[in-house]
């Protein structure tokens, strides 16, 4: 891991929101650089920006945003559809990439390994939806899957943490 | 568990099932858990063009849990997300 560099300038108040499935990455208007600190207040330049270090910026107040002002590399951190490892991904400590496929006998989820058998037991049940003698061995596996899910679904809430979550003795009001 | 592994298992519940079939099974299972778990975490990245505003997201991005700004090997800024969209919008 590199050690990071301190402090990331950006010359301007950028933001982002989602917008017809897409993501946008924009700057307010009013904002300018002093020094790699987007600084407030001033004299508005022809480019809608502001040209004084001192003062008291008028903060968007037009609603009005502009696209990046220059090439730079964005990074999302987010919650993702899971990815397979493959033994060299594995062994090498990478990102895990792509999904099952035929020539990857030795590709493995990378969630956590004790839930790995809840894909198996959802192919399982699949298999049985097309025996109608045999439906209520689909729904014996279904529960299976749905119960790994549960099981899941408290791992990733506990978030590997042990222990209590919040201590609330009582309300309390002011400072102790 | 490995997909060989997997696969054997299933197997040995539907024999006549093919390889295939059960890989595009698994996968489906995969997508599946990890959408209603929200079991894996991780970030994708994207290098902004000048006077663009829009960037396709990824179908593989389920939840967006922060935005950083000058990504690279050293880390990023955090930049905050506008709530609602812009009053003026452009659609460029």
């Amino acid at each position: 891991m590199a050690q990071p560099t301190y402090p990331h300038t950006i010359d301007k108040d950028y933001a982002w929101w989602l917008d017809r499935g897409n993501i946008a990455i924009a700057y307010a208007k009013d904002t300018q650089s002093n020094g790699g600190r987007a600084i407030i207040g001033g004299d508005g330049l022809p480019d809608g920006t502001f040209s004084s270090t001192t003062g008291i910026r008028e903060r968007s107040y037009t609603g009005e945003w502009l696209s990046p002002h220059e090439i730079t590399q964005i990074r999302i951190f987010c919650i993702k559809k899971s990815e397979v490892f493959t033994e060299a991904e594995k062994n090498a400590g990478t990102s895990p990439s792509g999904k099952f496929i035929a020539g990857g006998m030795t590709d493995m989820p990378e969630f956590p390994s004790q839930f790995h058998r809840a894909l198996v037991y959802y192919a399982v049940s699949k298999g049985y939806e097309n025996k109608p003698e045999l439906m209520k061995l689909n729904e014996v596996f279904n529960a299976k899957y749905n119960e790994y899910k549960e099981k899941a679904h408290r791992y990733v809430g506990n978030k590997r943490f042990y222990g209590p979550k919040q201590v609330k003795t009582g309300r309390t009001w002011g400072i102790m | 568990m490995i997909l060989r592994e997997m696969i054997e298992f299933v197997k040995q519940h539907h024999p006549g099932m093919g390889e295939k079939e059960i890989i595009i099974l698994l996968n489906e299972a995969m997508d599946d858990f990890s959408s209603d778990t929200r079991i894996s975490e991780g970030s994708f990245t994207f290098n902004t063009a000048v006077d663009q505003r829009y960037y396709p997201l990824s179908d593989d991005i389920l939840e967006i849990k922060e935005i950083n700004y000058d990504s690279s090997t050293s880390g990023g800024k955090r930049i905050p997300r506008l709530i609602g969209i812009p009053d003026e919008r452009d659609i460029g």
